[in-house]
C-alpha cells in the first residue's frame, strides 16, 4: 500500500487505466482531475445527462470498449479524489494549480501522471476562420455530445483516419455529407498498406468507411489541394484542385483536420523533456520508454505522442506500472511485457497512418499573404513573413514575440506548429531547428476573479484600510 | 442542425436580449449557433466567428453573460433563463 | 582554432543598454562589436512592461531619464520604426496620506528638472480616469510619459545598428575577459577572441560576473519583475497607472490592441539558466488589486504571466560609469527594474564617456565607486 499523493490529470482512456491500475495495486491517495464533466476522454466522450442514445449509436464498432472504459472509471471514481470540471492551468513548486467549481486551488503532489490528450492539427486554408468551419474533432463532438451536425451540407477535408471516420459517423446519423476531400494521394496509402496490416481490424474498418460512403453517393476525392473556403458571414463553398483541375463545392460547413497534436503544455510546465519526431513531423514528450518524463512525472496517451485510444489505454497502464516500480511496490512483469508487445504492433500501424496521411506542409509557402495564420490575434501569413525577413528571428518563440502569432487565448495550440513550418520553410532550415512555442501558464484563460480568490489576507487588509482612510478624508 | 435527441426538456435563454428555445444538455455554443449562424465578432475586425474546436482548446468561442462575465460557449451548458451576449454588454452600456 | 578579431569598442550584452550604446558609437563612426550570449533583446529588455515613465523616478535618475525621453520621442526617425511608442501619460495614485505627502514633496523638485508633473486631487483623479474604480486621495500625473513594445525595441535597434556597420554576434557568450598590452581580450563560447582597447559591460543582471573578471565585486542581486496580460478588449485604460500596495507597486496599462498588462513581483530568476519564472501567488495578489482598481476586469480573463531576469543594486540605481580599477572599461548595468526607459540615453552617456571622457548628463548617483568592490 502507498499513501503517496498521486495526481492524475485527464480522465480519458489513458487516465482511466492509470488510475485503475494504481488503485488496484494499493495506492490509496489518488486524485484525478479533468476539465471534462465526465470520464471517457475525447474518443469515448459521454453525452450530457438526459440524452437517450445507446452506446452503439454513439460509438459504433467501439461501443464495447467505450462502455468498458466508462464502467472502469465509474467503479474507481468513489475511491479516488475525483475532480471533474476542473482545469489544471499550471504546475509550480510541486503543486498543481486548478480552477474548478470551487475556484482556484493548489494541490501538492508526490507524483504526477499526465494524460492530457490531443487536439486537431490544422493547416490554415484561406477562409478557415469563417463560421461553419470546425475542426474534424469538433465536428465529431457536435455529433457525439450534442446530437447535432455542423451544417446541412457538410464537407470533410484534410488528412488522417478521422476524416473518413467522422464522415461515416455523420452519414450514419443522417447528416448530408457532400464530400470527403483527402489531401493525401491513394498511392501514399498503398505504400503504407503493409504497415497498416499490423492491425488488420483497424485497416479493414477504414476500408469499410470508404465503401459505405461511396455507396451513399458521398464524393471521395484523394490527392487534393485545398485552395480556399468561400464565405460571406459563414461558409458557402470550398475550392480545391485535383490533378491541376480546380473544383468548387457548395456547402455550409467544413470539418477540417490533419491528424492530431499532443497537448503538452502541462507536461512542459512540470519539467517534461520534449523531442522532435521526424515520422510524425511534430514534437512529442521524451520519456524513458515507460512514461517517465521528468522527476516524479509520468506521461501517457495522446498527450505524450499520438497513438489513438488503444495506445492510450496501454500507455496509461504502463505509466502506472512505472509509478508503482518507483514507489517500490510490486509490478507485474507479465503485464508490462504484454503492453510492450502490443505497443510495438501499434507503433508500426501508426507509422503506416503517418505515411498514408502526410501533412501537406509544403502548401504553406504558397499560402496567400492575406490568409490568417493566428486566429486568436488575427495575424496574417504576410505579417509573419514580414517579421521573418525584417527581424530574422532564430526560433518560433522569437517570431511570436515579433509578430504576435501564438500570443492569444489559445496559447498557440492551434497555430504553433504552422508557425514553425512556415519559419522553417521560409528560411530553408530543418523544422526541428526552429523550435516550438514554449508552454506558458495559465494554459487556458483564467478569470481574474478566480485568481483573486487566492490573494493573501494582507492585500484585502490594505484595500479595506484604504477605504477607511478615504471615508475619513 | 439537430439530428435527434429531441426528447430533452425545453429551456428558454436570451441571446443578445432576444428569447430562444433550446434543450437541456445543449452547450451555449450549440444553442447560439442553432439560433443564428455565428457566435461573436473577432476583436480585430476580421469578421464573425463561430467557435472552431468545440472542445475547449482553441478558445475561439468566448462570449459574455449579461453582467459582462466571459464564458466559453462550447464547454458551458445552457440553463433556463440564461442571458448571454455575443458582444461586450459593458461596452454597449458605456 | 581561436579566430582573432580587432575592434574599436567591444560591448558585452545585447540588451537595450548595449545595443543603444552601439548605436550612438556607430553614428560617431566607431567600429563596434556587440557580444550577446542569446538573442538581442531577449532578456529584461525584451520581456518588460514597456513603461516609459519619468514620473516617480529617483532624483538621481532624472537627468538621464529626461534625456531618454527626448530620444524616445524621435525613435521612428532614429531607427525607422516607432515600435508602438505612444505618450498617453502616467499617473501614480495615492490612497494613503504618507504616500501623498511623499509625492507632493517629489513634484516640485522633479519639475525643477523639467519633468512636468501635475498634482491631482482625488476628484481630479476620478474625473480624468473614470475607469479607476476606487476613490483616491490624490495623484501625480505626467502627460508626456508613455510606453513602447519592448519585444520590438531592442531587435529593431539592432537592425538599425547593423545597417550602421556594427557587428552583433548573437548566441555567443563571453566566457572570459582579460587585459593584455593595453587591450581587452574577450573570449567567447564559440572560441573566438575579440581584442579592443575599450570594453562596455552592459551585461544586465550578469554585469556582476563580467566585472568580477577585473577583481571588482559589485553588490548586485537578482530580481524578477512579473507580468500578467489579459485577453483583448475595447480600450478604456488610457494612461499607465502606478499604485503601491503593501510596499510594492502594482502597475498597469492597456495596449492599443486591447490587451491589458499589469505587473507586480517578485518572480524567481536564475542567472545560470537565464530564465525567470513567475510565482502564482503574485498573480493572485495582483488580480485582487486589479479587479479593485479596474472593475472592468471583474468578468474578464487573463492569458499569460511571465517574469524577467534583472539585476538589482542596494540603492536601486544603476552602475553606470568608468571602472575604478581598469581604464577603458565602462560599466552600464544593474538597472534595478526600471532601465528600459533609460536605455537609449544610457547608450548616449556611454558614448559621451568613451568619446569625450565626460558627459553633460548628471550620472553622479550611478558611480561604480559608491560601492566597495574588493
Ligand atoms: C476531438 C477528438 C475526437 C477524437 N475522436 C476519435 C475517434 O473517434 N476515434 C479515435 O480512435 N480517436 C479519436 N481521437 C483521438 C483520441 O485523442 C484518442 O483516441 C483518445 O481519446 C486518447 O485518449 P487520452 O486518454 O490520451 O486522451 P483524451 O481522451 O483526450 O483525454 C484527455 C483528458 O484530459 C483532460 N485534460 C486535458 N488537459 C487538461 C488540463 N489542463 N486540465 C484538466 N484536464 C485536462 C481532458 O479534458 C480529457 O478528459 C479524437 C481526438 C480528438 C481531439
Ligand atoms: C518584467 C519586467 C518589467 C519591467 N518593466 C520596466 C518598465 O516598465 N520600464 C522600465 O524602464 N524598465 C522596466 N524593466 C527593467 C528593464 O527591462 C531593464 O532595466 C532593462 O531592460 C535592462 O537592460 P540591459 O540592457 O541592462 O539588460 P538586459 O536586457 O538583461 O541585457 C543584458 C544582456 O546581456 C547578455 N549577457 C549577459 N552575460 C553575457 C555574457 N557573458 N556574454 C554575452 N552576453 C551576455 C544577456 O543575455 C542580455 O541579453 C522591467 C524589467 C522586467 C524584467
Ligand atoms: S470552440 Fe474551441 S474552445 Fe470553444
Amino acid at each position: 500500500m502507498s499513501l503517496e499523493k498521486i495526481v492524475i490529470i485527464g480522465s480519458g482512456p489513458a487516465g482511466t487505466r492509470a488510475a485503475e491500475t494504481l488503485l488496484r495495486q494499493g495506492c490509496r491517495n489518488i486524485t484525478v482531475i479533468s476539465e471534462a464533466p465526465a470520464s471517457g476522454g475525447q474518443i469515448y466522450r459521454r453525452q450530457p445527462q438526459g440524452f437517450g442514445r445507446q452506446a452503439d449509436e454513439i460509438y459504433g464498432s467501439e461501443a464495447e470498449k467505450a462502455t468498458a472504459l466508462h464502467r472502469s472509471f465509474d467503479a474507481l471514481a468513489g475511491s479516488v479524489d475525483y475532480r471533474p470540471n476542473t482545469l489544471v492551468w499550471n504546475i509550480f513548486d510541486r503543486k498543481v494549480f486548478t480552477n474548478g467549481p470551487d475556484g482556484v486551488e493548489e494541490i501538492p503532489f508526490d507524483r504526477l501522471v499526465l494524460t492530457t490528450g490531443a487536439m486537431d492539427r490544422i493547416l490554415p486554408v484561406p477562409g478557415w476562420t469563417f463560421p461553419g468551419v470546425f475542426t474534424l474533432g469538433g465536428a465529431q463532438i457536435a455529433l457525439k455530445h450534442q446530437a447535432c451536425a455542423i451544417g446541412r451540407q457538410v464537407v470533410f477535408a484534410g488528412a488522417g483516419p478521422l476524416l473518413y471516420l467522422v464522415a461515416w459517423q455523420y452519414m450514419k446519423a443522417g447528416a448530408h455529407v457532400v464530400a470527403v476531400l483527402d489531401t493525401s494521394a491513394f498511392a501514399n496509402k498503398m505504400a503504407a498498406s503493409l504497415k497498416l496490416l499490423a492491425l488488420p481490424r483497424l485497416m479493414f474498418r477504414g476500408l469499410k468507411f470508404r465503401r459505405d460512403l461511396k455507396a451513399k453517393g458521398v464524393a471521395l476525392h484523394e490527392g487534393v489541394r485545398l485552395t480556399r473556403i468561400d464565405g460571406d458571414r459563414s461558409v458557402t463553398a470550398i475550392n480545391f484542385t485535383k490533378s491541376g483541375v480546380t473544383q468548387r463545392l457548395a456547402c455550409d460547413a467544413v470539418g477540417l483536420g490533419f491528424g492530431l497534436n499532443p497537448e503538452m503544455q502541462i507536461a512542459e510546465l512540470a519539467g517534461g523533456r520534449t523531442r522532435f519526431d521526424r515520422t510524425f513531423r511534430q514534437w512529442v514528450l521524451a520519456h524513458d520508454g515507460e512514461g517517465r518524463v521528468a522527476e516524479d512525472v509520468y506521461v501517457a496517451g495522446d498527450g505524450h505522442a499520438i497513438g489513438g485510444a488503444d495506445v492510450a489505454e496501454l500507455t496509461g497502464e504502463r505509466a502506472a506500472w512505472a509509478v508503482l516500480a518507483d514507489l517500490g511496490l510490486p509490478v507485474s512483469a507479465e503485464r508490462q511485457s504484454v503492453i510492450r508487445r502490443a505497443l510495438k504492433r501499434q507503433a508500426i500501424f501508426r507509422q503506416g497512418i503517418e505515411q498514408s496521411f502526410p501533412l501537406p506542409a509544403e502548401w504553406l509557402v504558397d499560402t496567400p499573404d492575406e490568409t490568417i495564420l493566428c486566429r486568436c490575434e488575427n495575424v496574417t501569413f504576410g505579417e509573419v513573413r514580414a517579421a521573418i525577413t525584417e527581424l530574422e528571428p532564430n526560433d518560433v518563440n522569437r517570431l511570436k514575440a515579433f509578430a504576435r502569432p501564438g500570443m492569444g487565448r489559445c496559447q498557440g495550440r492551434v497555430c504553433g506548429h504552422v508557425l514553425a513550418e512556415l519559419l522553417a520553410a521560409e528560411t530553408g532550415r530543418p523544422l526541428e531547428e526552429v523550435g516550438r512555442l514554449r508552454g506558458q501558464a495559465p494554459v487556458k484563460p483564467l478569470h481574474y476573479k478566480a485568481a483573486a480568490g487566492m490573494a493573501e489576507a494582507g492585500i484585502q487588509q490594505w484595500l479595506e484600510q484604504a477605504d477607511k482612510v478615504l471615508e475619513n478624508g | 442542425m439537430r439530428l435527434g435527441e429531441l426528447a430533452r426538456p425545453a429551456l428558454e435563454i436570451k441571446i443578445d436580449g432576444k428569447r430562444f428555445a433550446c434543450l437541456a444538455g445543449d452547450t451555449v455554443l450549440t444553442a447560439v449557433l442553432l439560433a443564428g449562424r455565428h457566435l461573436r465578432q473577432s476583436e480585430f475586425g476580421d469578421g464573425t466567428r463561430a467557435g472552431f474546436c468545440n472542445m475547449g482548446a482553441c478558445q475561439d468561442c468566448w462570449i459574455y453573460r449579461a453582467d459582462g462575465e466571459r464564458i466559453r460557449a462550447c464547454t458551458t451548458y445552457v440553463e433556463g433563463g440564461m442571458d448571454v451576449y455575443t458582444a461586450d454588454p459593458q461596452h454597449h452600456v458605456a | 582554432m581561436a579566430e582573432a578579431n580587432e575592434t574599436d569598442i567591444a560591448i558585452i550584452g545585447g540588451g537595450i543598454a548595449g545595443v543603444a550604446s552601439a548605436y550612438h558609437l556607430a553614428l560617431a563612426g566607431k567600429r563596434v562589436t556587440v557580444l550577446e550570449k542569446g538573442a538581442v533583446g531577449a532578456q529584461a529588455s525584451g520581456v518588460n512592461f514597456g513603461g516609459l515613465r519619468t514620473n516617480g523616478r529617483a532624483m538621481a535618475e532624472l537627468s538621464l531619464s529626461l534625456r531618454a525621453r527626448e530620444i524616445w520621442r524621435k525613435l521612428k526617425d532614429l531607427i525607422g520604426h516607432d515600435c508602438e511608442t505612444e505618450f498617453t501619460g502616467h499617473v501614480e495614485i495615492c490612497d494613503r496620506e504618507d504616500h501623498l505627502a511623499a509625492v507632493e514633496k517629489w513634484a516640485p523638485e522633479a519639475n525643477a528638472f523639467g519633468v512636468g508633473a501635475e498634482m491631482l486631487s482625488g476628484a481630479a483623479v476620478a474625473r480624468r480616469f473614470p475607469w479607476i474604480g476606487r476613490r483616491m486621495l490624490g495623484g501625480i500625473y505626467v502627460a508626456t510619459d508613455g510606453a513602447a513594445n519592448p519585444r520590438l525595441v531592442t531587435p529593431v535597434f539592432a537592425r538599425a545598428v547593423r545597417k550602421l556597420g556594427v557587428t552583433i554576434r548573437e548566441q555567443e557568450p563571453v566566457t572570459s575577459v582579460g587585459y593584455h598590452n593595453g587591450r581587452f581580450e574577450i573570449t567567447t563560447g564559440k572560441g573566438a577572441v575579440i581584442r579592443s582597447p575599450i570594453l562596455v559591460n552592459a551585461a544586465g543582471a550578469w554585469g556582476k560576473r563580467i566585472a568580477q573578471h577585473f577583481g571588482e565585486d559589485y553588490p548586485l542581486d537578482v530580481m524578477a519583475p512579473q507580468m500578467v496580460v489579459s485577453e483583448p478588449f475595447a480600450r478604456q485604460v488610457t494612461a499607465t497607472v502606478d499604485y503601491p500596495v503593501n510596499g510594492r507597486f502594482f502597475y498597469v496599462r492597456q495596449i492599443s490592441r486591447g490587451n491589458l498588462l499589469f505587473g507586480r513581483g517578485p518572480g524567481r530568476a536564475d542567472l545560470d539558466t537565464s530564465r525567470a519564472s513567475y510565482v502564482p501567488q503574485n498573480v493572485f495578489d495582483a488580480s485582487r488589486i486589479a479587479i479593485d482598481i479596474l472593475p472592468m476586469l471583474k468578468g474578464r480573463t487573463f492569458l499569460r504571466s511571465w517574469a524577467g531576469v534583472e539585476g538589482k543594486t542596494p540603492d536601486s540605481l544603476p552602475i553606470l560609469g568608468p571602472s575604478p580599477v581598469r581604464d577603458g572599461l565602462i560599466h552600464a548595468f544593474g538597472f534595478s527594474g526600471h532601465g528600459f526607459q533609460l536605455g537609449p540615453a544610457t547608450g548616449a552617456v556611454v558614448t559621451d564617456l568613451i568619446l569625450k571622457g565626460k558627459t553633460a548628463t548628471d550620472i553622479s548617483g550611478f558611480s561604480p565607486r559608491r560601492f566597495k568592490t574588493s
